[in-house]
């Protein structure tokens, strides 16, 4: 940390966003040299996300040292990313100091405050999760340095840092699954002339941008998800963007169609059903409680609630694929 | 580490060598399964059976009609819902009776009370024809709510639990709220579920999802009066006997239980019923009890012994509500698949099956003896409608 590049007079508030993200950073950095001097305890302002709106909160090195720490070495190694134009994963930075961090979950949080903080993306931090949703059909994607990644025939994982997407002209639809074992049930079956995604369970971020970009291509992105209470989070994640990270904005999906699985495909076999525990009746509560919770998925959940079941992909057997294409015939008749 | 280096390292190669390993263990999973082709397409399979050959008429015959006056007419014939308050054609039922699933539905001598997945509670007259929107109360569950119950006989108190897992008991006299449990996190309170109110009213029985029956006096509704404990399986249904001595639960697991509200103890512990018990009502006398659930079976329990009496099978579905007519002498019973069914207690079979509704039904009452329309039932489900029925005379 001692190579800073010299920076304006440090102040107590972020400086406002127009100036490039390396020379806040910069600032922020050397604005913590004035208490030092002063003989007094350094503060980080950091965005707290729990709340709807992100709000400021001041963290003081004597009160919080272990998280004040976690924040500045962070912010010194995004710094150093930022300098030499590199990228890093939420992994690697986690490696550089485990006995500091102690769980990746602690780099993943800090990180997205950082971001929230700075009113940014986490990419443009120059940090990356490391790929984990897939892609099968017939799309290639585009990578920067004008790299591509073929999609045909075989499960491709979704990078970060997708600059565009190749769509062929006969892709009417995209299928995004929530679950990787339905996506590699699914896989063998899906021709060139279709697309499949999954972004095993929550989508990451670089998932969301590849359904945001297909989306934006004109085509319709079908959901399909487990009949439970998280199945039907995941679902409104993609549609209205996660509310943890809703300082990453144009990641929402908002013209998702929800495809199922509903409840008239559970009617009438209510033999492969499993009851609700009480975690998925909090869970559905809690959702059931937000103030967005409208619409379909309210009616759903209650129903869940009532019922007292929930009900998996793999209810629908081996004529998934079968029960997909019908399913969307029907949509589009709408 | 570098972009290039990250970006180049996330093809996996060779991702269908093991495709066939991942893929069959995850498929053998499942039950049997047969794709059901009328129920995945109930709008398609009605449409080609309506669609019956029809006369044609041809364009210039249809013209000059128009032009001598003699088309079709627009329909001009419009009346406001009187529930809803929605337009609807004259002479025609509105189809709306909330924005959403009915689950609730509950019967004084002058009200039907439905709570359903918005947040009002609304009145319905009973006793007119048209059976008007009497009041709302709107806003009360704001999550919705699923259970409401009456005193039966003077129709003066009513009580409803949302989904919130508030309970609200209301005046139906005064017509305002009386008062609000709520359930707070981590209290014995959470995860409250049905509602019974004896018939006079003075008690409230509410069960609990971790299968505890909690007991109020509802003029004291601050404090609990008694809780039973029972094993431990979600209560998915309550009731109390006619004279209020009596207290009955149905559970998850199965479970039917009788408590004795006088010495506080256990009477009956009644198994033979595998899967959830989603109804349990008293007869109207007192010596039976009906308990209905997933089974799709009806169980009739004589009380005083605990043992089973009869079992009325012909649902093919699961069974979320039943009811008894006031002489006690039939029971109306609802189903998931939208069937309502009445079954003599005499002979112990259906009499009559009403399939109405194209989705199921949650909840069925009989209606009152005091009400003006005479013996009949209602009922309501998934399709927002509320179904009157009237006894008919030959029956």
């Amino acid at each position: 940390m001692a190579n800073f590049i010299s920076a304006p007079p440090p102040t107590q508030d972020l400086v406002a966003p127009q100036t490039s993200l390396l020379t806040r950073i910069t600032t922020l950095l050397t604005s913590l040299h004035t208490p030092l001097l002063a003989h007094q305890s350094p503060t980080l302002s950091i965005a707290s996300r729990t709340t709807t709106l992100p709000t400021a909160h001041t963290l003081s090195f004597l009160t919080h040292p272990w998280r004040f720490s976690i924040y500045l070495l962070l912010l010194s190694y995004i710094h150093q990313l930022l300098l030499t134009n590199t990228t890093a994963t939420k992994r690697d930075l986690f490696y550089r100091n485990p006995t500091l961090f102690r769980r990746q979950a602690v780099v993943d949080k800090a990180i997205d405050d950082l971001a929230c903080t700075f009113g940014v993306r986490r990419g443009e931090l120059h940090v990356v999760a490391a790929a984990k949703g897939l892609v099968v059909g017939g799309v290639t994607l585009v990578l920067t340095a004008g790299r591509r990644v073929e999609c045909q025939d075989v499960a491709t994982l979704i990078p970060p840092g997708v600059e565009g997407v190749e769509i062929r002209e006969d892709v009417k639809w995209v299928l995004w699954v929530e679950k990787e074992a339905v996506f590699h049930s699914l896989a063998p079956l899906v021709g060139e002339d279709k697309l499949l995604v999954t972004g095993k369970g929550y989508p990451d971020i670089a998932t969301r941008e590849l359904l945001v970009r297909l989306a934006a291509a004109g085509r319709t992105v079908y959901a399909l998800v487990d009949l439970d209470p998280h199945g039907l989070e995941i679902a409104e994640v993609v549609r209205r963007g996660s509310r943890s990270l809703s300082h990453e904005t144009g990641l929402a999906v908002a013209g998702l169609r929800w495809l199922g699985i509903r409840r008239e495909d559970v009617v009438g076999r209510m033999e492969g059903v499993v009851r609700l525990t009480a975690r998925d009746r909090e869970k559905a509560k809690s959702m059931l409680a937000r103030p967005e919770g409208n619409g379909e998925m309210r009616v759903c959940l209650q129903q869940l609630l009532w019922w007292g079941v929930k009900a998996e992909i793999e209810i629908l057997g081996d004529g998934v694929w079968e029960w997909v294409l019908r399913r969307v015939q029907e949509e589009e008749a709408k | 580490m570098a972009t290039i280096a990250l970006s180049s390292a996330v093809r996996t190669p060779g991702f269908r060598s093991f495709l066939p390993t991942i893929t069959l263990p995850a498929l053998a999973v499942p039950v049997a399964i047969h794709l059901n082709i009328p129920t995945l397409f109930p709008g398609l399979f009605e449409s080609i059976l309506r669609a019956v050959p029809k006369k044609k008429q041809s364009h210039s015959r249809k013209r000059m009609r128009q032009l001598a006056g003699k088309a079709l007419k627009d329909v001009t014939a419009l009346s406001k819902c009187s529930g809803c308050g929605r337009v609807k054609r004259a002479h025609l039922l509105c189809d709306y009776s909330h924005a959403g699933d009915i689950f609730g539905l509950a019967i004084t001598p002058s009200y039907t009370i439905t709570v359903a997945s918005d947040s009002n509670v609304k009145l319905w007259d009973i006793g007119s024809p048209e059976h008007p929107l009497v009041h709302e109360f709107s806003g009360a569950h704001p999550l919705g709510a699923h259970h409401v119950a009456v005193n039966t006989a003077a129709g003066t108190r009513a009580a409803s639990v949302g989904f919130g897992g508030e309970i609200i008991l209301w005046d139906l006299e005064k017509l305002e709220q009386q008062y609000k449990i709520k359930g707070q996190p981590g209290m014995f309170l959470e995860g409250t579920w049905a509602v019974a109110l004896s018939p006079s009213g003075e008690r409230m029985a509410v069960s609990t999802c971790d299968g505890k029956i909690i007991l109020w006096d509802t003029s004291r509704p601050q404090e609990v009066l008694k809780t039973y404990e029972t094993k431990g399986s979600f209560g998915l249904c309550v009731d109390i006997s006619p004279d209020g001595k009596l207290l009955a639960s149905g559970h998850e697991n199965g479970g039917v239980y009788i408590f004795n509200n006088e010495t506080s103890k256990i009477f009956h512990s009644l198994h033979g019923l595998v899967k959830p018990v989603r109804c349990v009502k008293f007869s109207p006398g007192g010596k039976l009890l009906a308990a209905c659930g997933d089974s799709g079976v009806i169980a009739l329990f004589d009380v005083a012994s605990g043992e089973r009496v009869a079992n009325l099978t012909g649902h093919s579905s699961w069974v979320f509500s039943v009811s008894w007519n006031p002489v006690g002498d039939h029971l109306i019973s609802g189903s998931f698949d939208g069937k309502v069914k009445v079954w003599s207690i005499d002979t112990f079979s259906c009499v009559a099956t009403q399939s109405e509704a194209t989705a199921a039904i949650h909840a069925v009452q009989s209606i009152p003896n005091g009400s003006r329309i005479g013996q009949g039932f209602v009922a309501a489900g998934a399709n927002k409608s509320i179904y009157y029925y009237r006894e008919t005379t030959g029956e």
